[in-house]
């Protein structure tokens, strides 16, 4: 009670108003006693002239005047007590009327908590009505786009459990139907068993690398960066995809055009190299997974424009739907659903995640039979 | 009985197919919408089990179109669409039963052999002719109480006979709803599985009779 802005409204009106009527008794009270002490004189005559009326004061003889003084202080006397007691209807009527004006005040923030407190989680983004253009009406105003920034993040969160939990029952059902019907079947041969666990073992890895991916994902706020050589982190990755790209039969290239001007030239750039890093790793596994199964071409180019850094992941491969373009970034979506053994639809979301948290962009073409992949990052 | 799984994943569908073969159904296995559609289209199946992610074609598009074309196969749905919505859009969309990943095969055996059921002349799940007894969910065959080894063929055909009970079925018919889509036609298989079937539990043909030696029947 003693913390509600309402009740320190009303102490501060009251305190006001007290002060301002201590402050008029005073003068009041200044004044009468300056007028009382004057000798009492009393009215003789009164004459009207063309200038106006005059009137005639005689001084009083000392009886008459000490009778009058008498009589005068002790009117005095009664109006200050009167003055005094005064103070208590006025110091209790500005409380109430502080009070109620305060509470008038505070209405519509009263309405408002009330509104807010039965807002629940489901009815998240509905706006609340703005019943005014003052303060509260902004207050209003800036909770509504808040609700439904919460309900955005809310409803993306929620969406991508889902698919995630969509994701992991595949897997889930491959294991359970191959043990299953092994551990029914008494005369399962030999290579059947084998089968059996070869499969539900494809599952778990599935598995693994998708919770390695979500847990990734997650992994969105510690943001620690440093000026790292963007060719020194390219051919890090290019490092660590060689074998595999061998497996495919996959060639990688990887062009950093500046180097032939300046022999020493090196792009520096804040990232954090972890992140940055798998970016870039999942751009061109991605790009060895879809590239031409017969003389797959892995290309990177690092370049720099006036403006930007680009970092270009271009493969031979058969591409994807232009219709899909959109879609390609979006969690879970494949190029080719029934390439489903090649990966999970999460790498490339993570991807544009972590390039916009760098401040760049990333854009897919489909140009000359090649898919290209292009990161633009500003110049710092 | 024959069955079509319309499933993408193969580590999935091959296994299934094999495990659904030995409790002697014939399967054809398709790993896209759009073929799978094609192949309900022309074959006629007993039960179909379809998966909704499909490439090319959702699951959903696959069970309508069958529909809207009046083909009335009962069609399960096996997928990991778990929401109550999901299941409204697959109920709407022409499914007969919906049953999601991860599932036990046990409960899959079950649910296929209740539409079939459902979908067929005969609604008995086990059969009793002459002493001889077909129990369906389990799939196990006895003649006067003496266990019945029977290979997943000759199973096939005298449970589809003891499906349709009472009515004349055709050599096509058996190779139809017995074997799966790469079986040649012209094949004398039906005959051959026939006789076995019979040595092994019918050899007065007391039970499976031959109808003008075209087809068969099991009154």
């Amino acid at each position: 009670m003693f913390k509600t802005i309402r009740f320190k409204l009303t102490v501060i009106y009251s305190l006001v108003i007290l002060v301002f009527s201590l402050s008029l008794i005073l003068i009041f009270n200044i004044y009468f006693n300056n007028y009382f002490r004057n000798d009492p004189f009393i009215e003789v005559n009164t004459f009207q002239t063309p200038l106006g009326r005059f009137r005639q004061f005689n001084n009083l003889n000392s009886d008459e005047a000490n009778l009058i003084r008498n009589y005068r202080l002790n009117d005095l006397r009664n109006i200050q007590t009167l003055s005094l007691i005064s103070v208590i209807p006025i110091t209790v009527l500005s409380l109430l009327i502080g009070y109620y004006i305060s509470g008038v005040f505070l209405k519509p923030i009263d309405d408002l908590r009330f509104k807010i407190e039965k807002l629940k989680v489901e009815r998240l983004g509905e706006r609340l009505e703005k019943v005014s253009d003052d303060e509260v009406g902004k207050l209003i105003d800036s909770f509504n786009d808040m609700s439904v920034r919460l309900k955005d993040a809310f409803n993306s969160q929620s969406r991508f459990v889902q698919d995630a939990s969509h994701e992991l029952k595949t897997p889930l059902a491959i294991i359970q139907l191959n043990l299953d019907t092994i551990l029914d079947d008494k005369n399962a041969t030999k290579i059947e068993l084998r089968d059996a666990i070869t499969n539900s073992l494809k599952a778990i890895k599935r598995i693994n690398k998708l919770t390695e991916d979500l847990l990734e994902l997650s992994i969105a706020n510690s943001f620690k960066r440093e000026e790292v050589s963007l060719s020194k982190l390219i051919l890090e990755q290019l490092d660590i995809l060689k074998p595999e790209a061998k497996r495919n039969n996959v060639k990688l290239i990887f062009n950093n055009d500046k180097k032939n001007s300046k022999k020493d030239y090196d792009t520096k750039y804040l990232v954090n190299q972890y992140k940055f890093g798998r970016a870039i790793f999942n751009l061109i596994e991605n790009g060895i997974k879809y590239s031409n199964e017969d003389n797959g071409e892995v290309t990177i180019n690092l370049k720099e424009t006036n403006n930007n850094i680009l970092i270009e992941v271009i493969d031979n491969g058969k591409g994807f739907d232009i219709n899909e373009k959109d879609m390609i970034f979006e969690r879970f979506y494949q190029i080719d659903k029934s390439r489903s053994n090649k990966g999970f639809g999460l790498g490339l979301s993570i991807v544009k995640k972590i390039i916009e948290e760098h401040n760049g962009a990333i854009e897919v073409l489909r140009e000359d039979n090649l898919t290209k992949f292009i990161i633009k990052l500003p110049v710092l | 009985m024959r069955l079509l799984i319309i499933e993408d994943e193969v580590e999935l569908a091959n296994p299934l197919k094999k495990a659904l073969e030995k409790r002697g159904y014939s399967v054809d296995v398709e790993t896209k919408g759009d073929s799978g559609l094609k192949l309900a289209l022309i074959e006629s199946y007993d039960c179909i089990i379809l998966d909704l992610n499909l490439p090319n074609l959702d699951g959903l598009e696959v069970s309508k179109t069958l529909r809207d074309k009046n083909i009335n196969t009962p069609i399960l749905m096996l997928t990991a669409r778990v929401l109550l919505e999901n299941k409204v859009d697959g109920f709407n969309n022409g499914a007969d039963d919906y049953l999601t990943k991860p599932f036990e095969f046990k409960e899959l055996l079950l649910r296929i052999e209740a539409l079939i059921r459902r979908s067929s002349l005969n609604k008995a799940s086990v059969f009793n002719v002459n002493n001889l007894v077909l129990d369906s969910t389990t799939g196990k065959v006895t003649l006067e109480n003496n266990n019945i080894n029977l290979n997943s063929k000759e199973y096939g055909i005298l449970y589809y006979l003891l499906r349709n009970k009472g009515k004349f079925v055709t050599t096509e018919e058996l190779l139809e709803h017995v074997w799966n889509r790469e079986i040649d036609i012209f094949t004398q298989t039906v005959k051959t599985n026939i006789k076995t079937l019979r040595q092994k539990l019918d050899p007065d043909k007391k039970i499976i009779k031959t109808v003008k030696s075209r087809g068969y029947i099991i009154e």
